[in-house]
């Protein structure tokens, strides 16, 4: 083991989350470098002196909240809850839909896409039985939609969304969208941070697993999540696009778009959706299956579309800054500027997904994650 | 009674019941929103807000993760809507010596290690408000409340791989300060 891969490593020792070869390896690293030692011995310092700021709550913390949960009554278990997310969904989707429709190709990806999500539900519907619902709540019915939506508009932002705040520009751009689509304004990505704080991965992350992508994940099973995902890269390469495998999804701890997986699959959850306004049947269906797809949507969403600040990504790289930057231009074509351990770039939709596909397999890079920020989105890529 | 049979009683309507939950966890809420909204009004509305909406959603919850990560997920939610609303009004926040904080005291100490502390205290605390937002996350979570890395990717939606290299990443990134603060001589 040579120092950097042991430095990279020393908080996992700390904590006691090596495996037992690593471990050792480390441990063996240790005994003869004492640069390393020097930095373990400061590391503990670091994580001992962090301990000490536990804070304690304000006195009357306890009465305060009691008395305020008088007024609060618990809401009950409903199936599309999240009303942050159907707002910001369909923000995304209204992003999506802006590039889309101004791209012929991503339209044409698009449609056929959310056909095929409407297939697959469909497909869903008459298989029940291999469905392993427990919750009646779940079965589609056109009203299942109207009701859904409905309850979300009158119940508080939920744990996972801190878009309620967002609610009133999401619920407008909602209203505008069933109106007419060319006159959609961008809301930029000012709720599209919330993308990124959203939804379960494919992996089963159970809590309130009322959300619709837990709910998808427990009827359809990792392999049927795939299997819509497989179809949905056919598609995407038939318009030779890149698509975010799945696979690369499931594997844990893996980084590679592991967060902006995330976000497609939140964001997918509600593109299909809207994807036919005019019936609500397929579209509380599709949520669902769309749950599953994996597709460059989320990201296209995440990178703003094509006149936009690019999606927030932070890559973990091997190499120094500048290298990085470097590298990171050669995959895209373009030039990148960089200061102050961050590299800023602005790309378009297709770079982006480009980018993720590349960065994945690129040994160079450690992988990374994708999160937003609010009201714009650059590219970070954090150096040691 | 242990935990379990606590949120149960407070699903069904109980909520003398999440008082109890209120009591356990409510310093550890309260240094996760300080430390991201690093005021301590502010930090005590969030954290607030944060029981109120658990208590709200609490049906919600199905023992998947622990009630821990459920409750520190919606604290750095709504710790992150606070701060989005303020971070466009006030584009310098400044960690001030506030008074108002009650650390939590080991009454053991002598008057004059209570103070060297009270100090060092101040010191990682400036040092912990010149990180990135994600660092001082990984960090709260992780060494200030012992929370696993597991379930730090389940509040921060990440994957663990990413946990592990933030967390050294922003440790270090403390270590660095720290050292050049002189602190660590």
């Amino acid at each position: 083991m040579d120092c950097k891969r042991a430095q990279n490593l020393m908080s996992a020792y700390v904590d006691n989350m090596l495996e037992t070869a690593e471990k050792s390896a480390f441990e063996a690293h240790i005994k003869d470098c004492e640069n390393c030692r020097r930095e373990l011995e400061l590391l503990k310092s670091t994580v001992a002196a962090l301990a000490d700021l536990k804070l304690a709550a304000p006195e009357n913390f306890t009465d305060e909240v009691r008395e305020k949960l008088k007024s609060a009554i618990p809401q009950k278990r409903h199936t599309f809850a999240r009303f942050g997310k159907f707002s910001v969904c369909a923000t995304a989707f209204v992003i999506l839909a802006a590039v889309a429709f101004s791209n012929p190709i991503w339209n044409e990806f698009l449609t056929r896409t959310t056909q095929n999500a409407v297939q697959n539900n469909e497909k869903f519907v008459q298989n029940k039985d291999n469905a392993k619902n427990e919750n009646p709540d779940f079965v589609i019915s056109a009203d299942v939609g109207e009701k859904a939506e409905n309850e979300e508009k009158s119940s508080p932002a939920s744990d996972e969304i801190s878009a309620h705040k967002n609610v009133g520009s999401g619920e407008n751009v909602l209203n505008e969208k069933s109106k007419s689509n060319e006159e959609i304004k961008l809301n930029g990505n000012k709720n599209s941070e919330n993308i990124s704080t959203e939804n379960a991965k494919s992996e089963n992350i159970g809590e309130n697993s009322d959300t619709t992508a837990d709910r998808a994940n427990e009827i359809f099973g990792a392999d049927k999540v795939e299997t819509a995902a497989k179809q949905t890269q056919k598609t995407a390469e038939n318009y030779g696009l890149s698509v975010l495998s799945d696979e690369a999804n499931t594997e844990n701890g893996s980084n590679s778009c592991a967060s902006s997986q995330a976000e497609i699959n939140s964001a997918n959850e509600n593109t299909a959706r809207y994807a036919d306004q005019a019936d609500s049947a397929p579209l509380s269906a599709s949520a669902n299956t769309a749950e599953s797809d994996t597709a460059p949507r989320a990201s296209l969403k995440s990178a703003g579309g094509a006149a936009f600040a690019a999606a927030k990504i932070s890559i973990n790289s091997n190499l120094d800054l500048t290298e990085t930057a470097k590298k990171i231009g050669e995959i895209l074509g373009c030039e990148i500027t960089g200061e102050n351990k961050k590299i800023t770039l602005t790309v378009t939709a297709d770079e982006y997904v480009k980018l993720c596909e590349k960065l994945k397999n690129n040994a160079d890079f450690d992988g990374f994650d994708a999160s937003i920020t609010e009201n714009y989105a650059e590219i970070s890529i954090f150096t040691k | 009674m242990d935990e379990k049979s606590v949120i149960l009683r407070a699903q069904s309507g109980d909520s003398e019941s999440f008082v109890l939950l209120v009591e356990k966890y409510k310093n550890a809420v309260f240094t996760v929103c300080y430390s991201l909204l690093k005021d301590y009004h502010d930090a005590n509305d969030a954290a607030q807000e944060t029981f109120i909406k658990a208590y709200k959603n609490v049906k919600r919850f199905n023992f998947d993760s622990s009630f821990q990560t459920y409750i520190t997920r919606i604290a750095i939610n709504t710790c992150k809507d606070e701060f989005r609303k303020k971070a466009r009004q006030n584009e310098n926040i400044s960690i001030d010596s506030d008074e108002n904080l009650c650390e939590i005291k080991d009454t053991s100490d002598t008057p004059e290690k209570a103070l060297e502390k009270k100090e060092r205290r101040e010191t990682i605390r400036r040092a912990i408000s010149d990180l990135p937002q994600k660092y001082r996350e990984v960090l709260v979570l992780r060494d200030l409340n012992g929370i696993s890395y597991d379930e730090i990717a389940k509040i921060l939606k990440i994957s663990q791989g990413t946990v592990k290299s933030r967390i050294n990443r922003a440790r270090n990134a403390l270590k660095e300060i720290l050292q050049k603060d002189g602190t660590f001589l």
